[in-house]
């Protein structure tokens, strides 16, 4: 539903994006994980059609989303949007939007501006940063593009706005299935939404897996210092620290049932580190795709 | 569906385009008045060619909204519309507000007794030049490299100039308005063409 | 029922854990419905995907079963399964390397008994 060969992007003299491929296929809600700078907010706006790769090719419902007017009415984007100078109010925002997306669902674009608390008759441009931020999810959610992409669009919005977003998304998610991209830096409170998700470093693409099998790859041990470095021998060390006598190391590679137990015998402690601890370590090293 | 698009863009763009307009004739009428009753009180001769006032107004004021409305391109991208869509849909509501404004010449042109088809002609193609270049003008920004904004700004103002050289000249009162009804359409074909590698920002 | 979900393991496991649980202490009966996918979701806010994993675990296990248009219910035999599952993990995970720690310390078969019954008693009062 999604392809993306070989796309680099260039911005003069900056790489942004730097040979990513990927496939994601249809009704999928994929997370798009990156340090700040990665990339994530370009390869997202190359799916929207809001600019063009500088080599390779994206196709988006089989065909290329630039100036397609076939596809783009199909792809919803939002992000945080500076709305500086949009003297429209709430209410007119959301009627421009209703024109022009067939699939709109006034009904359900009611019941968001109620649940997100929107005042209808205020300006955009006097909202406040979360309000913006809600009024920008709510029009995407009533949208109902087959695509909706997602770039850190909770960015303003308090504690309780974001769980409200998340279960909206689920929600509607569950009742009509559509492909969903979601790019965030709130990988702990956030990834149990993904199915799977894909890491950017640096422009790379560095990692693309179902989420569960992402998980796995990763593994915490503890214990003490001699048998820690025994089994971390001949394995990927992403991170480690010590107390006292006691060491933890976060391993990254698949572990059989027979090494498991053969820890647990050992003395040692393993867990999975959650997706974020995960996150963080493999885009720490810098050299992790060679290493793979 | 995708001539539905055009038209309903064209639609929105008009109505914002109206009532723009709505605050300038105001503004510009309030400001008239003002004038005629100092120049009146004062006592100064001024022998005030309206319609010919009211002409150069309108260029301007089509030159001004011609830079200001593209900008709202990113809006319409954000909701599915083509590049492409949008110039067109855009051009088709500058078109209608040229008729709008020429149909208002018109009035003012019968009331003072000097109404003549050519008057009426060469208003609208000009006001819908103008539009064009001020878009032109303001496409060079767009398209953000040195070598659009340079050469857009150059364009623009020699196309402004040529403009308001080939209204006052004693060309043939019909060639006028049939030159810049034709440099328009060139206007509108680049501008369509170049709005292809608009990119939008986040 | 799992109230929380631990950020440490898989989140499939966990759903199908946490309606085994509720199985073997019989709060959920044999035939009484689960929670349903989207309850689920909702409930846990997680991805339906994740959800489907989980519940077709305990599909092919045979703790639950399908019935068209209606939901998902326990089997009538899921309490004799996991008691045996969790029988089986009980003795592997629990009495066996209890025997590897209580013989190097030296404590011998007998006084283990003897260990068992006296906290036995102490926290059931004699019961079985």
């Amino acid at each position: 539903m999604i392809v993306c060969e070989n796309v680099t992007l260039r911005y003069n003299k900056h790489i942004a994006l730097q040979n990513v491929s990927f496939t994601v296929k249809e009704n999928t809600i994929c997370g798009l994980l990156g340090r700040n700078g990665a990339g994530k907010t370009s390869l997202l706006s190359l799916l929207a059609a809001y600019r063009q790769p500088t080599e390779g090719n994206i196709r988006v419902f089989g065909e290329t989303p630039y100036e397609n007017a076939a596809v783009m009415p199909k792809i919803a984007f939002v992000y945080g949007k500076s709305e500086e100078g949009n003297t429209l109010k709430v209410r007119e925002v959301m009627e421009l939007t209703a024109a022009f997306r067939p699939n709109w669902d006034a009904d359900y674009a009611s019941l968001l501006a109620k649940r997100f608390e929107l005042p209808l008759k205020k300006s955009v441009q006097s909202l406040s940063h979360g309000q913006k931020a809600a009024l920008h999810v709510a029009a995407g959610l009533a949208a109902r593009t087959p695509l909706t992409i997602y770039d850190e669009a909770y960015l303003g919005m308090d504690a309780a706005y974001r769980k409200m977003f998340i279960s909206e998304i689920l929600e509607d998610y569950m009742q009509n299935p559509r492909t969903i991209l979601f790019s965030t830096h709130y990988i702990d409170e956030m990834d149990s939404v993904f199915s799977e998700a894909i890491i950017l470093d640096k422009g790379r693409l560095i990692a693309h897996e179902d989420c569960d099998v992402l998980r796995q790859k990763g593994v915490t041990v503890s214990g003490e210092i001699t048998a820690v470095d025994t089994f971390s021998a001949g394995h990927e060390i992403l991170s480690a620290r010590t107390l006292g006598n006691q060491k933890e190391a976060v391993l990254f590679g698949a572990f059989s049932a027979r090494e498991r137990s053969a820890a647990a015998s050992a003395g040692l402690t393993l867990s999975t580190p959650p997706l974020q601890d995960l996150f963080i370590h493999m885009t720490d090293k810098g050299d992790y795709e060679n290493e793979k | 569906m995708r001539n539905n698009t055009i038209a309903k863009s064209a639609a929105v763009l008009f109505r914002r385009m109206y009532i723009s307009s709505l605050w300038y004739l105001a503004i510009y009428a309030l400001v008239m008045t003002i004038l005629c009753i100092v120049f009146v009180k004062t006592g100064v001769e001024q022998p005030l060619d309206l319609a010919e006032h009211i002409a150069i107004s309108n260029r301007v004021f089509l030159l001004v909204i011609g830079i200001i409305f593209p900008l709202s391109l990113k809006n319409y991208v954000a909701v599915g519309v083509t590049r492409k869509q949008f110039a067109l849909a855009l051009s088709a509501a500058a078109l209608a507000l040229s008729v709008c404004f020429t149909v208002l010449y018109a009035v003012v042109l019968l009331v003072s007794g000097t109404f003549s088809l050519s008057a009426i002609f060469t208003i609208f193609a000009f006001a819908l030049f103008s539009f064009h270049v001020g878009w032109l003008a303001i496409l060079g920004f767009q398209l953000k490299h040195l070598y659009t904004v340079i050469p857009g700004l150059v364009c623009a103002f020699t196309l402004n100039w040529g403009s308001g050289v080939l209204a006052q000249s004693a060309i043939n009162d019909l060639l006028k308005p049939v030159a810049a009804v034709a440099a328009t359409i060139i206007l509108i074909a680049v501008i369509v063409k170049a709005s292809r590698h608009i990119k939008i920002s986040c | 029922m799992k109230i929380a979900l631990d950020a440490n393991r898989p989140i499939y496991l966990q759903i199908k854990e946490g309606i085994e649980q509720d199985v073997l202490n019989g709060v959920l009966a044999p035939d009484e419905q689960i929670p349903s996918n989207s309850q689920l979701v909702s409930f846990y806010s997680i991805n339906p995907v994740t959800v489907l994993k989980g519940v077709n675990l305990l599909i092919d296990e045979g703790i639950i079963y399908k019935k068209r248009g209606l939901g998902m219910f326990v089997s009538p035999e899921a309490p004799e399964i996991l008691r045996k599952r969790f029988r089986e993990a009980f003795e592997r995970e629990q009495i066996e390397p209890l025997i590897s720690i209580a013989a190097p310390l030296g404590i011998g078969i007998a006084e283990l008994h003897t260990m068992i019954d006296n906290s036995w008693k102490e926290k059931y009062n004699d019961s079985l």
